[in-house]
């Protein structure tokens, strides 16, 4: 009776050890390579309007671009291209005064808002 | 004036303590072993055997098996355990990031989702450890209560301390001196 009992509780131990089960799953790494990362960034101010132009490798999921200014207070201001073959944008409302300066980045976005990697910042600096 | 010789005193004491040893010596067996009889008997120390791995043995004055089995049972079983909850807590965190991770899909940035994915593979990486801890002293706690029943039910574990069941017993007879082999059974 007892060697029954010693047995069964060994075996009830075994069958619980081994049933704790790892089933654990990741989801799929949806982020990565769903939106190629823009460069060869490249700014300049031309006629009072800030020039942007970037390349991107593939326009796979691209929907559009966003190209961001961050000016020398940390403030970032963002402009939307809603365009995938887009290249290039000129920006005219940001104030272009001497001796400003702008980290300017792109980034692209798909067709339900997800933002891709941010290119390498590229400085502009407003000369007199 | 009474005076004490305590040359002639020391033979006296000398032959009462023999004399209350040859007492001791002339007991019956039953008194001579009162501390074996104080031992749980065989059914008793099996069913303490089958209740936690130790109590058996220690049941029946195996001290040092009995405490290296209770105190590697409790640590199999205290790991086991805490493995196990923070296997469970990683389990809910695993939940919540991975929740966090696909609501980034819909006007999230790369950078959160980066983010959140070195979280949920930390978190999965610390839910492996957890769960090769409780697999591992699961098994240990249960081979060690495996290992008490077999020792207690067909290894002869739980019989009375004193040597095995053949050994060697130095004999004395008046005629001579000696070792003799003995079997219990």
């Amino acid at each position: 009776m007892l060697k029954r009992a010693g047995l069964s509780i060994a075996l009830a131990g075994v069958i619980l050890a081994w049933g704790c089960s790892d089933d654990i799953e990741l989801p799929t790494a949806y982020h990565e390579g769903l939106l190629p990362r823009p460069s060869d960034v490249a700014a300049s101010v031309e006629d009072g309007a800030i020039h942007v132009s970037w390349a991107i490798a593939s326009e796979a999921n691209v929907q559009g671009f966003v190209v961001g200014f961050t000016d020398s207070s940390g403030a970032e201001h963002t402009r939307s291209v809603e365009d995938p073959a887009a290249r290039a944008h000129s920006e005219q409302e940001l104030d272009v005064s001497p001796g400003l300066s702008y980290l300017v980045r792109v980034w692209a976005f798909d067709a339900q808002g997800f933002f891709g990697p941010r290119s390498v910042a590229d400085t502009l600096v407003v000369q007199e | 004036m009474v005076s004490i010789d305590y040359r002639r005193l020391f033979p006296l004491v000398l032959a009462a303590t023999l004399l209350t040893g040859d007492l001791a010596l002339g007991q019956a067996p039953e008194e001579r072993f009162q501390v074996r009889e104080q031992y749980a008997s065989r059914k008793q120390a099996v069913a303490l055997a089958v209740a936690f791995p130790g109590l058996g043995h220690l049941a029946t004055g195996h001290r040092g098996k009995g405490t290296a089995l209770v105190a590697a049972e409790i640590l199999g079983l205290v790991v086991w355990l805490t493995s196990h909850a923070d296997y469970k807590t990683q389990s809910e965190q695993i939940d919540v990031e991975k929740a966090l991770y696909l609501s980034i899909r819909e006007g999230g940035t790369y950078e959160g989702a980066e983010e959140s994915w070195q979280r949920l593979n930390k978190l999965r990486e610390d839910a492996d450890g957890s769960h090769l801890r409780r697999r591992l002293f699961g098994v240990i706690a249960i081979g060690v209560y495996g290992y008490n029943l077999v020792d207690a039910l067909l290894l002869g574990g739980l019989e009375p301390p004193g040597g095995g069941r053949v050994g060697l017993v130095p004999t004395a007879t008046p005629e001579r001196t000696g070792l003799a082999l003995v079997t219990r059974f």
